[in-house]
């Protein structure tokens, strides 16, 4: 009877809990993320004054402490990285301009390495002394941009795809503004904006190029979140030129309705 | 087994019910709209960069040049004429699409 009751108790905490990831939308999820990020920053404060507690006087008691607030660090950090990649696996779901290729990738690299977490939690919580949390610490180290690498990767990747589709468009309406305004008397000025645009577009796409070939480095052994934040740099340079490249389109098109086209 | 039959398909019926009601997905991260204008010849950071990344990409090339301020607004155009073949809905959209570029550096994950 007690293990029945144990496995309905279990089953009911499993479904309430794919409730409650169901239930997230990305920007909870973003927030979710931050928050987590402030409980560890926190923590290891925390950890630090213990550390500096214990190092003036190493009393069990104290050393208790490194310890407790050790492991609260490690399963902070878990946290962390935890909530990074369900956030990471709800912004790619709920995105319609992502192919269902791209999300499937990342979903898949998300549960696989939520289950790491999970294992990395189990190893955290078996920390009984300062020399486990020290071997523990450093295994975590080695194991911690394993977690985020592969969904790093797969991220960038999706976003130089809506990147790239933006500038699609962008380009096609630059070609057809170009055309129609080639058709029209006097419309140098016009013609001068919609350069500016496609001077902005092809500097976009070097950029969103060099953003892609940067997130393809994005791997284990190597320098993950190094080249993840350049790819982000390169990412955001092609945004600031398509933004530009949209406000010369946009005035172009306002000349010619001006002008009663 | 009467009685673990029972609790299963008890579960099964309380899940069914939760799922039923669960809340359906927020809106599409990229109909998110920033209303700053981008500054001329600057490129605009990244929305939220939670650390300064310490890699400089090689190559940042400058806007080419200097965008002037929007004419006057003029009547927004819905549907597409022989002349102008692109309607300021399209454009809006556009912007919309662009600004929902969005990423988010890795950096700011404790270390």
């Amino acid at each position: 009877m007690k293990k029945m009751l144990l496995f309905v108790f279990l089953a009911s905490l499993l479904l309430l809990q794919a409730v409650a990831v169901s239930a997230l939308s990305a920007g909870e999820a973003k927030q979710s993320w931050l928050d987590a990020k402030q409980v560890s920053k926190d923590a290891q404060t925390v950890h630090q004054d213990a550390k500096i507690k214990w190092a003036a006087d190493k009393t069990p008691e104290n050393d208790k402490e490194v310890v407790d607030t050790g492991k609260v660090v490690l399963d902070a950090a878990l946290d962390e990285a935890g909530a990074w990649l369900v956030w990471k696996d709800l912004e790619a779901e709920e995105n319609s301009e992502v192919p269902e290729d791209i999300k499937q990738s990342i979903s898949d690299d998300v549960d696989a390495n939520l289950a790491k977490v999970d294992a990395l939690r189990t190893d955290v919580s078996n920390v009984k002394n300062q020399f486990e949390l020290g071997v523990v610490s450093l295994k975590m180290l080695g194991k911690y941009f394993e977690l985020v690498a592969d969904v790093a990767r797969n991220s960038g990747k999706m976003w130089v795809f809506i990147a790239n589709t933006n500038a699609d468009k962008a380009e096609e309406y630059e070609g057809k503004l170009r055309s129609a305004a080639e058709g029209m008397s006097d419309s140098s000025d016009i013609i001068s904006k919609l350069d500016s645009a496609k001077s902005e577009l092809e500097t976009a796409r070097r950029n969103i190029d060099s953003a892609a070939s940067v997130y393809e480095q994005v791997r284990i052994p190597g320098t993950p979140v190094l080249k993840f934040a350049e790819g982000n740099n390169y990412l955001g340079a092609a945004r600031s030129n398509l933004i530009l490249a949209h406000s010369y389109l946009n005035q172009a098109y306002l000349a010619m309705v001006a002008r009663g086209g | 087994m009467k009685k673990l039959i029972l609790a299963l398909l008890i579960v099964a019926v309380v899940g069914l019910l939760l799922f039923g009601c669960a809340p359906k997905p927020a809106t599409p991260k990229t109909t998110k709209l920033v209303s700053t204008p981008v500054a001329a010849k600057e490129p605009v950071a990244p929305a939220e960069e939670p650390t300064a990344p310490t890699a400089e990409p090689e190559v940042q090339e400058e806007p080419a040049a200097e965008p002037s301020p929007a004419p006057a607004e003029a009547e927004p155009a819905t549907t597409k004429t022989a002349s102008v073949p692109v309607t300021q809905e399209e454009l809006d959209q556009l912007k919309q699409g662009i600004q929902g570029i969005e990423t988010e550096d890795l950096g700011g994950l404790s270390q």
